[in-house]
């Protein structure tokens, strides 16, 4: 079954081109454009890797991470936070859970993010 | 002096009362004069006074050994005493001066001044700590005041509140920062497309279509990295870039820059030569990430600025007796003479850069210059119009100076 991967982001145009080369890998794609909807999908779908943007409105990317490492249930769930900050903040955010990694969105090509999901999702 | 004395006989005794009548009357003279220039020198000193109470900056005068002889009303209103308070005492009692970043005092420039001879300058972000213990950034400079003679016989003191053009500064650069945000993700956006178009994985991409697409995507590329180096501007700025050294071996440094510059080096068929230090480097305490970006600067100006067909640089590293000594050496186009004083200035490019290379942002040497001396170490160069340029790093055998920040450089890949 392919795996699937829940993009939060309030870009609309981040999530259709992600979408489209994610798709063209096998993956199977959900979206959010915001903190709170994301949320929602990821107790209620499930899914096998977030992609996660940290300037949302609504709820923003670390407290949608923070809720999510405080649910058991989906606390196990891989995430990659893919945002345009590159501070301080966003890199403890990363640091401080397991499981999470920090992509900086204008730095890497789509072929760079394909490898980077492959490789979090694991065989 | 009113005193006559009144002249009966014409002998000797008579004469002298002659002379002592006339001496009382030019004393008379002078003395009269000497009220009339005091007054003038009054009215002079009191001008002389007033313009100097006027004065928009503060202005302090104190002798050779420190203590205040002039203390304006800019002065009083900085530094939180008056001027009863400050005359005849030392300035260091009333004039303390701390490093915005550490909170520690501030060397003493006026002491330099006086001992040197010559004029000096606090360094960037120094801050007063008034009377109230509030503490206000300035901008001061202290001369050396000379006799005819030409010794040194005190000095003058200005400087000038800044807090208002630290709040325009602050604003600039968070103004560019956001811009920066704002813009990079219609930008990542449009790279991406152009990548997935190129891909003709949606249509095929015939000839010329790909070839402008192509040059679409590195124009897009182009202003990423001018978004960037922007950023990284304004970090650097506003002094909130973290300084992180672990220890690293310098050699390996330099080949990872080598290496990531490869196809610039192929396109441009340029000779790198790496002269390696002749014993090992025990590792040393760098900043990776800073590190490789002013090397990277220097490295890929060298190249970019070397003339068609005569492209060769050549890297030394060496150790000193007190640091380590990294040079980067081309036989490009060199600096203009005129221009060199202007090298490492946000935004400058020189003449014969901007004709050999249109791209280009000014921003590199800047940014290097920034990157090493705020880890305390040095940035140099040497030049030749048409013959080189040779740029120089030296960082000290400790290696670079920890700093706490909040952010780390943007557009460093893995």
């Amino acid at each position: 079954m392919a795996k699937k991967i829940l993009i939060i982001d309030d870009e609309l145009l981040v999530q259709k081109v992600l979408t489209d080369k994610l798709q063209e890998q096998g993956f199977e794609i959900i979206s959010a454009l915001d903190g709170e909807e994301g949320l929602k999908m990821i107790e209620n779908k499930k899914p096998d890797l977030i992609l996660l943007d940290i300037i949302m409105p609504k709820l923003d990317g670390t407290s949608v991470l923070k809720k999510l490492k405080e649910n058991p249930e989906t606390n196990r769930i891989p995430v990659l936070i893919f945002t345009n900050l590159s501070d301080k903040e966003t890199l403890a955010i990363s640091l401080k859970f397991g499981g999470v990694e920090y992509l900086t969105k204008a730095d890497h090509t789509l072929d760079d993010i394909v490898e980077k999901v492959k490789e979090k999702l694991g065989p | 002096m009113d005193y006559k004395v009144k002249i009966k006989s014409k002998d000797e005794i008579g004469q002298l009362a002659i002379a002592f009548n006339r001496m009382t009357e030019s004393l008379k003279k002078q003395n009269k004069n000497i009220i009339k220039k005091t007054k003038e020198l009054e009215e002079a000193k009191s001008k002389d006074e007033a313009v100097l109470a006027s004065i928009g900056d503060a202005v302090i005068a104190c002798d050779k050994k420190g203590k205040v002889m002039i203390f304006n009303n800019m002065a009083e209103e900085i530094s939180g005493f008056s001027i009863k308070e400050v005359i005849n005492g030392h300035y260091s009692k009333y004039l303390k001066f701390v490093i915005e970043e550490t909170g520690k005092p501030s060397p003493d420039f006026i002491a330099k001044a006086i001992k040197s001879g010559k004029k000096t300058k606090t360094a960037d972000h120094t801050l007063i700590i008034r009377k109230n213990g509030q503490k206000i950034p300035v901008e001061d400079s202290a001369s050396p005041i000379q006799n005819k003679k030409g010794n040194i016989i005190g000095c003058v003191i200005v400087f000038r509140d800044v807090t208002q053009r630290r709040k325009i500064d602050k604003m600039k650069t968070e103004f560019v920062s956001l811009a920066s945000h704002q813009l990079k993700t219609p930008l990542t956006v449009i790279s991406w497309l152009v990548e997935m178009l190129n891909k003709g994985k949606v249509g095929k991409i015939a000839g010329k279509q790909k070839e402008y697409l192509t040059d679409v995507y590195h124009s897009t590329q182009r202003m990423i990295k001018l978004v960037n180096d922007l950023l990284n501007v304004s970090r650097l700025e506003t002094g909130i870039l973290r300084i992180q050294p672990e220890l690293t071996q310098f050699e390996k440094i330099i080949q990872n820059v080598i290496k990531s510059r490869k196809a610039l080096i192929n396109k441009k068929q340029c000779k790198v030569i790496f002269k390696k230090p002749k014993k090992k480097l025990a590792p040393i305490l760098l900043d990776k990430s800073l590190i490789k970006q002013a090397v990277n600067n220097l490295l890929t100006n060298a190249i970019r600025y070397s003339g068609p067909g005569k492209c060769q640089v050549t890297i030394k590293l060496e150790k000193r007796a007190k640091d380590y000594l990294l040079t980067i050496a081309d036989k490009g186009i060199g600096i203009p003479k005129d221009e060199e004083q202007y090298v490492f200035e946000k935004f400058f490019r020189a003449d014969n850069a901007q004709k050999l290379e249109a791209e280009g942002t000014g921003l590199g040497l800047y940014i290097s210059k920034m990157i090493i001396e705020s880890s305390g170490g040095k940035i140099w160069f040497q030049s030749k119009e048409n013959k080189g340029t040779t740029f120089s790093i030296s960082i000290p055998l400790s290696g670079m100076k920890e700093k706490k920040g909040e952010e780390v450089l943007v557009g460093e890949k893995k």
